[in-house]
């Protein structure tokens, strides 16, 4: 439930994966947006952070992709690679478009270990991945056609359709 | 109470040696001072950590979250990485939208340690909240 309309929203997963794991090796966390049905999250941009699990330094191993699921549906269709945002200064990609995730609907954040270098390299050091999700939740709004302001009483006539 | 409408704002908030060997909590309180009819907005967060023995600015250290109070409330929900922030260039990240602080309400940030590992030193961590305080119209 949101405290303001909108409510900027910053979604961190923690991913971590022991040192020697095999290349492919991947792991998940949910992310629990508890919002209501009249309410929707938009995410606008995802950042990472690389850490050393040993020091809690930044760790030299990157070559990480990570996969976004909204609910059952993959969003974007396609996994990506979380190392060529970790390079960049802002370590930050924004996405062209938010993804929308709407009400019961969690998020899975599946983060990849690629195997670096010929991609069948153990990991080494141990590192733990932390993908945080820019983003906001706010109350829904649907259009409806001219004239209809009943909704939902009205959902056999009106059209709702939601937009980004 | 504002001095012209809007007004810029920047807070900052220092946790002295946090002793990176233990998984450990601090937070602080900001007091913006606005008026009843005043209302401050956060638009983004700057995130830096400093050695706390020879202020070196570049420790290697990156494994802290944050999270802000509002009033009663936390917004955003959760507590984030503050690492990111620290590792990019320009230490600060912009809100998807403003966080409202209204009258009466403080603004508190929580610095927490989540690392698991021995560091080898304390750390102070800096917080710098960037936003604006205005006079409500309605």
């Amino acid at each position: 439930m949101a405290n303001q309309n909108p409510q900027p929203e910053i979604y961190t997963t923690r991913h971590s994966f022991a040192s020697g794991v095999a290349a492919g090796t991947q792991n998940i966390k949910t992310i629990y947006t508890n919002q209501s049905s009249s309410e929707e999250v938009r995410i606008y941009s995802l950042s990472v952070n690389c850490v050393n699990s040993g020091t809690g330094a930044a760790s030299t191993a990157t070559d990480f992709s990570v996969r976004i699921k909204i609910g059952n549906s993959y969003v974007p269709f396609q996994e990506f690679d979380l190392g060529v945002v970790q390079a960049r200064d802002d370590r930050a990609l924004t996405f062209p478009t938010p993804i929308l995730v709407l009400f019961q609907q969690p998020i899975s954040v599946e983060v990849n270990w690629k195997g670096g270098t010929g991609q069948a390299t153990t990991l080494d050091p141990a590192t733990d991945v932390k993908v945080s999700l820019n983003a906001e939740l706010s109350l829904a709004e649907v259009c409806l056609p001219n004239g209809q302001m009943g909704f939902p009483k009205e959902i056999d006539q009106a059209i709702p359709r939601r937009s980004v | 109470m504002v001095n012209q409408d809007p007004q810029p704002e920047v807070f900052d908030t220092v946790f002295t040696a946090i002793n990176v060997n233990n998984t450990n909590i601090l937070q602080n309180t900001v007091y913006t001072l606005q008026g009843h009819n005043e209302q401050f907005r956060l638009y983004a967060i700057g995130f830096d950590v400093v050695d706390n023995g020879d202020n070196d600015s570049t420790p290697n250290f990156v494994d802290f979250d944050i999270t802000i109070s509002a009033g009663p409330n936390n917004i955003p929900t959760s507590s984030f990485d503050g690492g990111f922030i620290m590792s990019s260039r320009e230490r600060i990240v912009a809100l998807s939208c403003p966080v409202l602080l209204n009258f009466k309400q403080p603004l508190q940030v929580k610095v927490e340690n989540v690392s698991t590992s021995a560091g080898a030193t304390n750390y102070d961590v800096i917080v710098r909240l960037i936003g604006e305080t205005c006079i409500l119209k309605r």
